[in-house]
């Protein structure tokens, strides 16, 4: 297991608000090789986010905490390392993009600040050398002219040109995970597929893992290698990609697949999956799909069903497959 | 790969999106090219420039000594020896005003630094750590204002003898709770923004979040609070010297120019002499005013012009 960069053991990350509980993140296990990319995929507020800022130490205070569990970067758990060794996680080992490039840079600061400021804290270099840094990162994203973009501010440039800039600074540390929270969910289709395309790229060249964060499948499909289905604040399935499209085991994720439009496919009605998300805080004995699932029985409700490895690697969480159940 | 085949790494072609606006021309320059485009503020600023010129080369300018005194030519009117008069006690009212000049614009420089500095500091770290700390803060600024002020700032300067640097602390021990409050909004809105979430995510230290990233962002409103809050000293200078508590003659000050004129006959027999120090405390702060508001439109990057 020494190949896995990160690795998520039974992580609970819970808010208080007005003395009652909200369970954002309930027993979450999972690991990421290196040089893999995971989606992350779910409905909103399923928990997606919660566990990316749950692995940075920025779940908001004083409301949110992570309550139980472990998050092993390279074997360090990051759970509990205290604030001033964060600093040296965050940007170095771990980075992260966002969904609006529009607002994650700084309108008063120049590229070339914002770049460098981040290289010159991480890698300890002067000035100059920083400068030089920020413009190969800017030319690796595919600026054509580097310098002049560097004293550029935020407001001249385009969304996906901003969504580069925000690679570029993530990746300037080498990290050894990408966190890339929806990073194309805000952009135009054709820059979508450019910022896909270069995420893969660097994700090949610096081996860096990468945790995708989405609900875009088309995106997971496009670059993902394994896919973690997320429904609640718990994992409901764990499988490769090619095979959680061919064959999905839950039917969260039968759901989730059946309501995209598929392009080869025959025309048919999209699926959409009745009821809504479960409010968060919303306490349910048994599976918390239940509610919503075509295929629920009686057994359902009568205990949350066990996070189950079938034979083939694949992991899923529903009473269909649990031991003895007729398949 | 469903773009290409080949993964290009560098050099990749120029991108199929430029940006809206491609001059690239110093942002001092495009600031000041929005600065221009406000007459009431290029108007202030000259203003400004010339009374602060004035108060530098008092000492070249000024036709006579603004202590000597010439009792057979006090009051007398604007004319050929005295431009703009003479005092009660027949000192040239243009030299006084020249060296009055230096005292109120430094008294209102000087006392809005400190208090500028005071109040971004506290206002800053509440308005980020928010929480307890916050509360703390923010119940001492209450407290602060809540002081009978100008009660306080007489007892102080019968207290403490009124020179111009008691003049000065106290102004900015007072001064700064407003600044405090402005920028504290400033960050509460701010910390939430998802580039501080970036730029801590990067593994940026708390103080250089609060102090290179978010500060800046709140520029706008300090200058503003900072130029209203200059005049706004010039005031208070004016008012503590008009009850005498302010700058000492001889030293002159504006306000303490009237307050030799506060005599009704002299009022209205001379009126030479309280108008032209009252103009000059108007002219200034209207001018700080002016410029205030145009340096916020020109730090603003969000105005486009």
């Amino acid at each position: 297991m020494s190949t896995n960069v990160l690795e998520v053991k039974s992580l609970k990350t819970y808010f208080n608000k007005n003395k009652k509980t909200v369970r954002a993140v309930d027993g979450v296990d999972f690991s990421i090789r290196k040089g893999e990319t995971v989606a992350l995929v779910g409905e909103s507020g399923c928990g997606k986010s919660m566990t990316s800022l749950s692995i940075m130490g920025l779940v908001p205070a004083p409301a949110g905490k992570i309550v139980d569990g472990e998050i092993l970067l390279n074997g360090t758990d990051l759970v509990g390392l205290p604030e001033k060794k964060m600093y040296e996680v965050r940007g170095r080992e771990v980075a992260m993009i966002f969904q609006e490039p529009m607002t994650s840079l700084n309108p008063v600061l120049t590229i070339g600040d914002q770049l460098s400021g981040v290289v010159m804290h991480h890698l300890k270099l002067n000035k100059k050398e920083a400068l030089k840094k920020s413009t190969e990162m800017l030319e690796i994203v595919g600026f054509a002219d580097p310098e002049k973009t560097l004293k550029d501010y935020p407001h001249r440039l385009s969304g996906g040109m901003r969504q580069r800039v925000m690679i570029a600074m993530a990746m300037s540390c080498n990290p050894k995970l990408l966190i890339a929270d929806e990073p194309t969910t805000a952009l135009d289709v054709t820059i979508q597929a450019q910022v896909l395309e270069l995420m893969k790229d660097l994700s090949q060249k610096f081996s860096t893992s990468i945790l995708l964060i989405t609900h875009d499948l088309g995106v997971v499909s496009e670059l993902a290698e394994r896919v973690i289905v997320m429904y609640s604040g718990q994992i409901v399935e764990i499988a490769d990609s090619n095979r959680l499209f061919n064959d999905p085991l839950h039917p969260y994720t039968e759901g989730l697949i059946g309501s995209v439009p598929s392009i080869d496919g025959d025309i048919r009605r999209l699926e959409a999956i009745p009821g809504n998300v479960p409010a968060p805080g919303t306490e349910m004995p048994g599976c918390r799909f239940a509610p919503r699932c075509s295929r629920a029985t009686s057994k359902c409700t009568e205990g949350v069903p066990e996070m189950r490895v079938l034979p083939d690697g694949r992991s899923v969480r529903c009473v269909l497959y649990e031991e003895g159940a007729a398949q | 790969m469903t773009l290409t085949e080949e993964p290009r790494l560098t050099g990749r072609p120029a991108l199929p999106e430029e940006p809206a606006v491609s001059t690239h021309e110093p942002i001092w320059k495009l600031m000041l090219r929005k600065y221009m485009k406000n007459k009431l503020a290029v108007a202030g600023a000259v203003l400004l420039f010339l009374i602060i010129g004035a108060a530098i080369f008092a000492p070249w300018l000024a036709p006579k000594d603004p202590s000597q005194q010439v009792l057979l030519d006090k009051l007398a009117p604007p004319g050929k020896d005295y431009p703009l008069g003479a005092d009660n006690l027949g000192r040239d009212t243009l030299s006084r005003l020249l060296f009055g000049a230096r005292i109120s614009l430094l008294v209102g420089f000087a006392s809005v630094a400190g208090s500028i500095f005071i109040g971004t500091v506290v206002g800053a770290v509440a308005g980020y750590y928010g929480g307890k700390l916050d509360a703390v803060l923010m119940r001492f600024v209450d407290a602060v204002i809540s002081f009978p002020s100008l009660f306080l700032l007489i007892t102080l300067v019968t207290i403490f003898e009124p020179s111009i640097m008691t003049l000065i602390g106290i102004f900015a021990i007072f001064g700064w709770t407003g600044t405090a409050r402005l920028v504290r909004g400033e960050f509460l809105s701010l910390r939430k923004s998802e580039f501080v979430l970036a730029a801590r995510t990067l593994g940026i230290r708390n103080g250089r979040i609060i102090f290179s990233h978010i500060l800046p962002n709140a520029l706008g409103p300090i200058i503003v609070s900072a130029t209203l809050g200059v005049g706004g000293v010039i005031l208070g200078e004016a008012a503590l010297s008009y009850l005498g508590l302010g700058i000492q003659p001889p030293t002159p000050s504006w306000g303490n120019m009237l307050q030799s004129a506060q005599n009704p006959q002299i009022m209205l027999g001379a009126w030479w002499y309280p108008l032209f120090p009252g103009l000059m405390i108007l002219t200034t702060v209207l001018a700080f005013n002016f410029v205030g508001d145009g340096l916020r439109d020109a730090f603003d990057p969000k105005i486009d012009d």
